[in-house]
């Protein structure tokens, strides 16, 4: 048998088994190529939830209640238990968590471009909450069918805890937006920075989106860009317009046919400007995680010296 | 080092895999470990096993005839490994995979056998533990795994159940009213501009 007749049985098993609903297992024979997307969104996937301390981390001294102090402080550290679910996951697929780390601290990383955004008032956390966490909710949904398995069940862990971080979120910004003038004026002012990026979460429109197509057909994704955004519009549209608040998109309409919400036009440019790097934070967020990481040195340094002693 | 991490969610339950830590020592692994993966209230025990000491089968078609591969491993470190553990007659800790459908679930303790190699320990697993199918298997000396004390155990994890706002049901009104005002709407769309009606 020739090498290539043998990968193309191997392939046509592989993918068998993904239509018969197997979870693929580290250790299994896998294509190439699968191995690397995966690495590829996984990486991508745990860095963002490292990074995505930094906005709400900043605002656990400036809670103002000891109630949501210990629900901020909770969630953040969450953040930091999915990051090290997914540095797992990524692991298992042959990369060192040493070399997954050495990239986000050199910038080399991708993480979701929601994180360059700047945390302004304190409706912001609340904001975070329901949408940037609904939004990934509904990414890690389809995810969490994801064929590989152990991306698949670090993703059904994530998404039972990440509820708690839409709801908290969302009873925050129900009582603001029904709060003072004060109140729902921060939490509209909210709402008018954060709704366009967290559109964008979801990435480029299908046509625009080119590893989609065999991502699809090798379970990795189970639903495109612009079904899971549809999904999220559909759910959020009605309960931000059940609390008074406007959306700022002119465009937005909800289309009786297909019984959709449509929105207008997503500005892309300014999109790809945040991922080549030059968002309102990217360079804030890049040097507070470095130094975050330098000032630790000295924890590594000790717990490794007690090891070596012992 | 990297450590293998089980959870136990409820005394009448068997240790199942739910990821790994790294840490300097098998003491750090579990309070990693305990951190990581028991901040919310459904663990009772956890053991961690240095990556290194774990033998792994994959799942391969042709492999029924018992083709064993080491996980993440390069040919001369499973060589390594064997002369480490030499060949005396050694109880190993046998942990499996059975089925496709709980999303949750990877490899779960199922007992121990003894044997002098970790390959025959699988063999030895597959005759004690038959299943209609076993898609992993994965075999360590029973020695290598690090248990948290039972005494010590209520105060690792009952702390968690007392942050009941880490719970999604807390928000259970958030939920309720979500719903309400999905329906709200949906009610009031009669295909009219939702500019025009507000």
């Amino acid at each position: 048998m020739t090498q290539t007749t043998d990968i193309t049985l191997k392939l046509a098993e592989f993918e068998a088994r993904i239509a018969r609903g197997e979870k693929i297992e580290p250790g299994d024979w896998m294509p190439d190529d699968y191995r690397k997307q995966l690495i590829r969104m996984i990486s991508q996937h745990a860095h963002s939830e490292i990074v995505g301390m930094l906005p709400e981390g900043n605002y656990i001294t400036r809670a103002p209640s000891l109630r949501r102090k210990m629900v901020l402080i909770a969630k953040v550290q969450d953040e930091a238990g999915h990051g090290q679910y997914l540095y797992h996951a990524a692991e298992t697929l042959g990369i060192s968590r040493d070399e997954l780390e050495q990239a986000l601290l050199a910038g080399k990383a991708k993480y979701s471009s929601i994180f360059n955004y700047p945390t302004l008032n304190w409706a912001d956390i609340g904001m975070i909450g329901w949408l940037v966490d609904g939004a990934a909710i509904k990414n890690q949904t389809m995810l969490a069918h994801c064929s590989y398995g152990p991306y698949s069940r670090a993703m059904v862990r994530i998404c039972a805890e990440e509820t708690f971080h839409q709801r908290q979120g969302k009873e925050m910004i129900v009582k603001y937006a029904q709060g003072t003038p004060n109140q729902r004026q921060m939490t509209q002012d909210s709402l008018n920075r954060w709704w366009w990026p967290v559109l964008m979460m979801f990435g480029p429109h299908d046509s625009d989106s080119p590893n989609s197509e065999v991502l699809i057909r090798w379970g990795v994704k189970t639903q495109s860009n612009d079904t899971v955004r549809q999904l999220f519009l559909d759910e959020v549209v009605p309960e931000l317009m059940a609390i008074g608040l406007q959306i700022p998109d002119p465009q937005l309409r909800y289309d009786a046919e297909s019984k959709h919400w449509k929105h207008g036009p997503i500005d892309w440019a300014h999109f790809w400007q945040v991922v080549k790097g030059n968002g309102p934070m990217n360079k804030e967020r890049l040097a507070t995680r470095n130094q975050a990481h330098d000032n630790g040195a000295w924890v590594r340094d000790a717990v490794t010296a007690y090891a070596e002693r012992k | 080092m990297r450590y293998e991490i089980f959870k136990q969610d409820a005394p009448n339950q068997p240790h199942s895999n739910i990821g790994s830590v790294h840490a300097p020592d098998a003491e750090m692994a579990l309070m990693h470990a305990r951190d990581v993966y028991g901040r919310r209230p459904n663990a009772v025990s956890m053991w961690a096993v240095p990556e290194s000491e774990i033998y792994a089968t994959s799942h391969e078609p042709e492999a029924l005839s018992l083709e064993l591969s080491s996980k993440n491993q390069a040919p001369e470190a499973q060589g390594s490994w064997l002369m480490a553990h030499g060949s005396r007659l050694t109880s190993y800790a046998v942990f499996r995979k059975t089925s496709q459908r709980r999303s949750m679930t990877y490899v779960a303790y199922a007992g121990t056998v003894a044997a002098s190699t970790p390959q025959d320990a699988v063999t030895a697993a597959m005759h004690k533990f038959p299943s209609p199918e076993t898609f992993v298997w994965w075999v360590c000396p029973e020695t290598a795994i690090s248990k948290t004390e039972a005494e010590a155990a209520p105060s690792w994890f009952e702390p968690a159940k007392d942050k009941v706002y880490r719970q999604q049901s807390y928000y259970g009104d958030v939920a309720r009213q979500s719903r309400r005002q999905r329906a709200e709407i949906a009610s009031k769309l009669s295909g009219a501009d939702p500019h025009e009606d507000a």
